[in-house]
């Protein structure tokens, strides 16, 4: 199970993330993501010995691979705080609906619903928390039952996005992002909704 | 066979290497619901509604197309899982249409079902939807409604793999995908040859037979009208299944009683037009084989198939037999002998088909099916036969009527074009137009009695079915194949030159033949084939007359109008030709 079926453990910063989470009983699959602190305090993202994109079906889009590979370089890398995990969750879900084969319901229908859920908390549309429940419920939902690895590891990567990162998303159903995407991170594809960032405005692209 | 044992829901069960877990769930009485699942024919694992828990496996598998493993520990139904199945049915119905109430599907629906297994009480996802995704009626025989569609792939399967025509496929990717013709054609516009599986096995009503019930209501309510009815062979067998009789009664008798209930003029049976045609491709066949035509003769009483081979195999055409259809036999008839016996202008009998068939919707509308019209030299007279209904709508149009159908007493058919035999009931079932045309066949070459008529080597649910029959020195070697996808492994042999010394191919479209047609009840699967030829052959052994030849009627039909197979007559009347459509 995801880190969702246990409370995130609470570790010392300089815990190495697998070993606190071994600690604390949780067992972390190979698949999922999950965030912690590293060393300095700060942020890294974690997807323990993951991805080999191309060699899973329907990776049509090479954007995808990106997103995923950026991820597993970024094993290590630390990240400034305020990265926005609400832009990520959404750019991963529209990569997967791009690719996603359409075969199975989870994937076809659930990323896509997962998506309009992400958008309303993205655009501060509802201060109603059952909206991140409902994302919460329906990203393990697509985690545990799509049928190949692209739906599954999308529901992974959302429900641990939305446990872990639940005061961001809350924050901004209630209309304010507390980060930005760093510009030295910038994955190519993230669309900057035309949002102030760092003083500086960036535009779609 | 390596036999395992595996553990479900703390019952432990032993089942063959390669069971699914749905199969061995099934021998301790766990029913898992499924949606998408197909047996043998779409076992793709599409809808996640069979999702169980397995013990070491982190994520859900399905169990249609999971095998069982040795030793494994099943769960099928614990708060996870019945949580996720809700929750994946309230994804699918956050994209349908509700309309239930005024759906052609409502009360014979599986996703209606199943979310009355599941309990579903409210739908709590919702968000775009394929509401705007057109209405395709450009096909004579079904109609596709695409909002209704669940992307279950099973017509998807049955098209490609089953008829192996492959008309719809999944178009698009994610939310956008949705099943149809490639390129946004219409399926007018494709290969599909209107057979109507796709309907028989669509969950919901996004494949549907198109309806054609209130031109029936309307020709029966006009008094300048003379509304005649045929019933295909098929029929007699399966009309039942949809007022909660058993699959495969003969309700052959209550049939005659409830459309005469419904108001026809006269109640006539495709059996009668059946008989016919084995006069006239009998002597065809005989004439093929003593005057050096084209063999193996091919049967032609299939439109699904006629139309296959145009499409696909349009250079083997001058195999097929030039014989019409029993239906629009039947409709040709009606519209020259019986109005002229009976005195009736034939401009104002109109004929209604009862068929097991979708394609059937599609040959009445053929162009070249107005031979009363050239006949009578009467460009008001348009099609032989005016309106097929399948046997769905005739359900439909009983129910309405609020006929208690299994309640009915046994009728008769009227006279003259009622009279048929055992031979005839048989064209119902793959192989029975070729037993049927070797019982008058041989007595026809030997002028001998036929002692053993019944030839079982050709009934039966094998895709393709052989037998030699020795008639006057002659080893007439026959073949038998049913579902396209053996019809296209026949044509293949006939291509790379197999079948020289072969005399007579019968192909149907539809697996297991007309019993199980495209526009039969729903659900016809094989177990429900199986019951309906059983049925159909306890039909044939009631009969008094058991050869087509024997027919009373029909030796009157030839005296008093026809003269003699392929006369001129005949031919202008019951023969017809094909269209290549490469
Ligand atoms: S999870 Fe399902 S729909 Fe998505 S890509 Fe895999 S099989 Fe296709
Ligand atoms: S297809 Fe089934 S669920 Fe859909 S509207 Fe018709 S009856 Fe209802
Ligand atoms: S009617 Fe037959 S050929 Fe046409 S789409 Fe359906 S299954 Fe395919
Ligand atoms: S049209 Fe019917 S059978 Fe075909 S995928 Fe849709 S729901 Fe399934
Ligand atoms: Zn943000």
């Amino acid at each position: 199970m995801l880190c969702g079926s246990a409370p995130w453990p609470e570790v010392a910063p300089t815990t190495a993330i697998l070993d606190a989470a071994n600690r604390a009983g949780v067992r972390i699959p190979l698949k999922c993501y999950f965030l912690g602190l590293d060393e300095g305090g700060a942020e890294v993202v974690g997807v323990a010995r993951v991805i080999a994109p191309c060699t899973w079906p329907g990776f049509a889009d090479p954007a995808l691979s990106r997103i995923f590979s950026v991820m597993r370089d970024l094993i290590g890398h630390t990240w400034p705080r305020n990265i926005c995990w609400v832009e990520i969750t959404r750019l991963l879900l529209e990569l997967v609906q791009e690719n996603s084969c359409g075969n199975c319901v989870p994937c076809r229908v659930g990323t896509r619903r997962m998506l309009d859920l992400v958008d309303k908390v993205l655009r501060g549309r509802t201060a109603d928390l059952l909206v991140l429940e409902q994302l919460g419920k329906m990203a393990r939902l697509v985690g545990s039952s799509a049928k190949c690895d692209l739906g599954r590891l999308a529901g992974k990567l959302v429900a641990g996005t939305v446990l872990c990162r639940r005061e961001e998303f809350i924050t901004h159903a209630s209309g304010s992002c507390p980060g930005t995407i760093p510009v030295d991170v910038h994955l190519g594809t993230i669309l900057v909704r035309g949002r102030e960032r760092d003083g500086k405005t960036y535009s779609d692209n | 066979m390596a036999k395992l044992t595996v553990t479900i829901d703390g019952q432990a069960v032993e089942v063959e290497e390669g069971t699914s877990i749905l199969k061995a769930a099934a021998l301790v009485g766990v029913r898992i619901p499924t949606l998408c699942y197909l047996e043998n024919i779409n076992e793709v694992g599409a809808c996640r509604i069979c999702v169980v828990e397995v013990e070491g496996k982190e994520d859900f598998v399905t169990a249609c197309n999971t095998p069982v493993e040795d030793g494994m520990v099943v769960r099928t139904n614990t708060p996870a899982l019945r949580a996720a199945r809700r929750t994946t049915l309230e994804l699918i119905l956050s994209d349908h249409p509700m309309e239930c109430l005024t759906c052609v599907r409502n009360g014979n629906c599986e996703l209606q079902a199943l979310a009355a297994q599941l309990n579903v009480r409210a739908v709590r996802v919702s968000g775009a939807t394929h509401a705007d995704l057109p209405r395709d009626d450009s096909t004579s025989g079904i109609v596709r409604d695409p909002r209704k569609c669940i992307v279950c792939h099973r017509c998807i399967s049955v098209c490609a793999d089953v008829q192996t025509v492959g008309a719809i496929e999944l178009q698009g990717q994610g939310f956008d995908a949705f099943v149809g013709p490639p390129a946004n054609l219409k399926l007018a516009e494709t290969r599909c040859v209107q057979c109507g599986q796709c309907a028989l096995v669509c969950p919901t009503a996004a494949i549907v037979e198109k309806d054609d019930t209130d031109k029936v209501w309307t020709a029966l309510l006009d008094p300048t009208k003379h509304v005649v009815v045929q019933t295909a062979p098929a029929t007699r067998v399966t009309i039942g299944d949809m007022f909660g009789l058993p699959p495969g009664t003969p309700v052959v008798g209550k049939m005659v009683a409830a459309l005469r209930r419904l108001g026809f003029d006269a109640v006539f049976d495709t059996d009668f037009a059946a008989d016919l045609t084995i006069m006239e491709e009998g002597s065809e066949l005989i004439e093929r084989l003593t005057k050096g035509g084209v063999l193996p003769q091919f049967t032609s009483c299939s439109p699904g198939w006629i139309k296959f081979i145009e499409h696909f195999y349009p250079e083997f055409l001058p195999h097929v037999s030039t014989c019409k259809s029993p239906q629009q036999m039947f409709g040709a008839v009606a519209k020259t002998y019986y109005a002229q016996r009976q005195g009736i202008d034939p401009e104002s009998i109109f004929v209604v088909s009862v068929m097991p068939c979708t394609a059937k919707k599609f040959e009445a509308e053929r162009p070249e099916m107005n031979a009363a019209s050239r006949y009578w030299n009467n460009p008001r007279i348009a099609r032989d036969v005016d309106v097929v209904l399948t046997s769905r709508e005739l359900g439909r149009m009983l129910k309405q009527a609020g006929i208690d159908f299994p309640n009915l007493p046994d009728e008769e058919y009227d006279e003259p074009l009622g009279l048929s035999t055992g031979a005839a009931a048989i064209f119902g079932a793959t192989g029975g137009v070729m037993e049927a045309a070797l019982r008058t066949a041989y007595e026809l070459v030997t002028g001998k009695t036929l002692e053993q008529i019944d030839f079982h080597a050709v009934r039966g649910l094998d895709g393709i079915k052989e037998a030699v029959v020795p008639m006057n020195g002659i080893n007439v070697k026959v073949m038998v194949g049913h579902g396209l996808r053996n019809a296209r492994q026949i044509m293949e042999k006939l291509k790379a030159g197999e079948l020289k010394d072969y005399h007579f191919i019968e192909i149907m479209c539809c697996p297991g033949g007309c019993i199980g047609g495209g526009g039969q009840p729903i659900p016809t699967d094989t177990a429900v084939r199986q019951k309906r030829i059983d049925g159909i052959y306890r039909v044939d052994a009631a009969m008094p007359y058991r050869k087509s030849h024997e027919n009373p009627q029909i030796k009157k039909l030839y005296e008093e109008f026809l003269e003699k197979p392929l006369s001129h007559k005949s031919h202008a009347l019951l023969h017809t030709h094909y269209t290549p459509r490469n």
